[in-house]
């Protein structure tokens, strides 16, 4: 790392601390109630659903590696079954 | 003793003064420690706390509660400040092994002992502390290449905080081209868990107060389980994404500060053989914070600190000698930021809520009836109950939503109310009021409050009738 581009990173990450920790320090000590928006959209959903992307043409290939298209749909539906199964048993909903 | 083990002791004697200083040294409900009343209920009383247990750290709670002295003094010395201080003492030593740098490992292990989310859950009655200690005592193990005993860690660090089982599973998930290695260190931590979380099932099963858990079997195991984690578990909305992201940023910036230039560079290279580890653990941290409703559970990116720290100290030991010092003097900066404004002993004094509570419930006349809600106000109640106050507790929303029936069955063969099946909280209320009047309400509950009619006493609600 450069020395110029080391001192503007450094210089600017501690005046963000600075700046983060005045405005966050009360919320750690003594965090008052407040309403979160509540939707069957989790973030634990489209995390899945991202995970179900990545995952269902990889593993088909290791399994199949001249698999068609239509196999990897059946891996991402099986997954995606999975996933959302072990959200529900931790308690998210169980529909988007 | 070589230098090294003498340099790693006084690491760990320094981070111990340094944490008992700015310890909390009464009941407090500072840094979002709600659950303290439950744990120190449990340093009086065998009973089942909160979900999913912490079965370990309930049992050494009991023993903490055999010594004399302030039982929140004691708890927070010897299950908070000394794993805390013995996390940062191994993070040296994980730091000295990976990078041959003493000044580097010095660094990285004032970066731990700095960090906002560390500090904040080694300076009150809390698990996350010991939990922490076994996760890093895990990494620690298995940079030795004790693969057994870094099960044993995580089996107990599981024991005593349930999220380290998550730890365990991203470990594994990192580390899957290496899994037939891994099945015997597999069966010993799942040994230990098993084990352990037994016990939990064993004060179910035993005549202890159905305050938390009724008596066991298949449907109390469950709905135990599911009551409060169901709740909130993997349930965050994604219109609350931009804020909860916006809220770890600032923790986590205020808890790295200037580490996280080492942080950097140390993710773009290797980290010999903990690197799968070391993110396995980072990312169950951060990923269960990003998917809990609960907007307190901040606490959580305490998991992922020791490995932040070692990250910070492979980063330093690939850039220019000068890094180091200026991360050091960040570092002790924000030591020196968290002893004015984030000194839980200070906070503590200021605003003595949870003491006064406390001591409310102490001086209450025997048979009195309390009313609270589910959370710390109750929580606080069984840490006086615990303690051996004769109170009828008579907590919301036990009997309406949750249709806890041990419970009310518990409270009629314990304080004689008289109750029937289906009874909600104004019917037990109802029924509290008619053998005496001496009935109180402690809490928030907008929906509640409209059932009951109350009377100021001094700074105290008394409840005089039910509509």
């Amino acid at each position: 790392m450069r020395t110029r581009t080391a001192v503007i990173a450094y210089t600017a990450l501690g005046a963000l601390t600075v700046g983060a920790y005045f405005s966050v320090k009360d919320f750690l000590a003594w965090p008052t109630h407040r309403y979160i928006v509540v939707s069957n959209v989790t973030v634990s959903y489209v995390l899945a659903l991202i995970l179900v992307g990545v995952l269902s043409p990889r593993i088909t290939r290791r399994i199949w590696p001249k698999a068609p298209k239509w196999a990897f749909a059946i891996v991402a539906v099986g997954l995606a079954l999975a996933v959302v199964g072990i959200l529900d048993l931790l308690g998210a909903p169980t529909r988007l | 003793m070589t230098g090294s083990k003498l340099t790693t002791l006084v690491v760990g004697a320094v981070a111990f003064a340094y944490y008992a200083l700015l310890s909390a040294k009464s009941y407090t409900w500072v840094f979002v420690s709600y659950d303290s009343g439950d744990w120190l209920a449990c340093a009086n009383w065998w009973m089942v706390p909160q979900p999913y247990g912490s079965p370990l750290y309930i049992l050494l709670c009991r023993l903490v509660g055999m010594f004399p002295g302030s039982q929140a003094v004691n708890m927070t010395l010897i299950l908070s400040v000394l794993p805390a201080a013995i996390s940062v003492a191994l993070v040296y030593a994980i730091t000295i092994k990976l990078t041959d740098r003493r000044l580097i490992a010095i660094v990285a292990s004032c970066a731990l002992l700095a960090s906002v989310v560390v500090l904040t859950q080694a300076t009150v009655v809390e698990q996350y502390s010991l939990a922490v200690m076994f996760l890093t005592l895990a990494l620690y193990l298995r940079l030795q290449g004790r693969p057994k005993l870094t099960a044993l860690a995580l089996g107990f660090g599981a024991a005593v905080h349930i999220i380290v089982l998550l730890v365990a599973v991203f470990w594994l998930v990192a580390d899957y081209k290496y899994w037939r290695r891994n099945v015997r260190a597999i069966v010993i931590a799942g040994a230990t868990i098993t084990v352990s979380y037994s016990f939990i099932l064993v004060l179910m099963a035993m005549d202890t107060p159905r305050l938390l858990a009724g008596g066991l079997s298949v449907t109390n195991v469950l709905d135990y389980i599911t009551t409060t984690g169901g709740a909130v578990v993997g349930q965050l909305s994604i219109f609350e994404l931009p804020r909860r992201v916006w809220d770890m940023f600032r923790i986590l910036l205020v808890s790295l500060g200037l580490t996280i230039v080492p942080i950097y560079v140390g993710l773009r290279g290797s980290v010999p053989y903990l690197k799968p580890a070391l993110l396995g653990t980072v990312a169950a941290a951060v990923g269960y914070y990003f998917i809990c409703v609960d907007y307190t559970t901040w606490t959580f990116l305490a998991f992922a600190a020791p490995s932040l720290a070692i990250i910070a100290g492979v980063g330093l030991s690939k850039l220019h000698p000068n890094h180091t010092k200026v991360v050091l003097a960040g570092c002790i900066c924000l030591a020196v930021l968290n002893g004015v404004f984030m000194n839980a002993d200070v906070l503590t004094r200021q605003n003595p809520v949870a003491r006064e509570y406390y001591n409310t419930l102490k001086g209450m006349p025997a048979g009195t009836t309390i009313v609270v809600n589910a959370g710390y106000y109750s929580l606080g109640l069984f840490y006086a109950l615990s303690t051996g106050s004769d109170l009828v507790p008579i907590i919301h929303p036990y009997m309406d939503d949750w249709e806890f029936e041990d419970y009310r069955m518990w409270l009629d063969e314990t304080y004689g109310l008289g109750s029937w099946q289906g009874a909600n909280t104004t019917d037990l209320v109802g029924l509290a009021l008619m053998r005496d009047p001496d009935v109180y309400f402690f809490g928030n509950d907008p929906e509640l409050e409209k059932c009951l009619e109350f009377e100021e006493v001094g700074n105290l609600r008394k409840i005089v009738g039910v509509r």
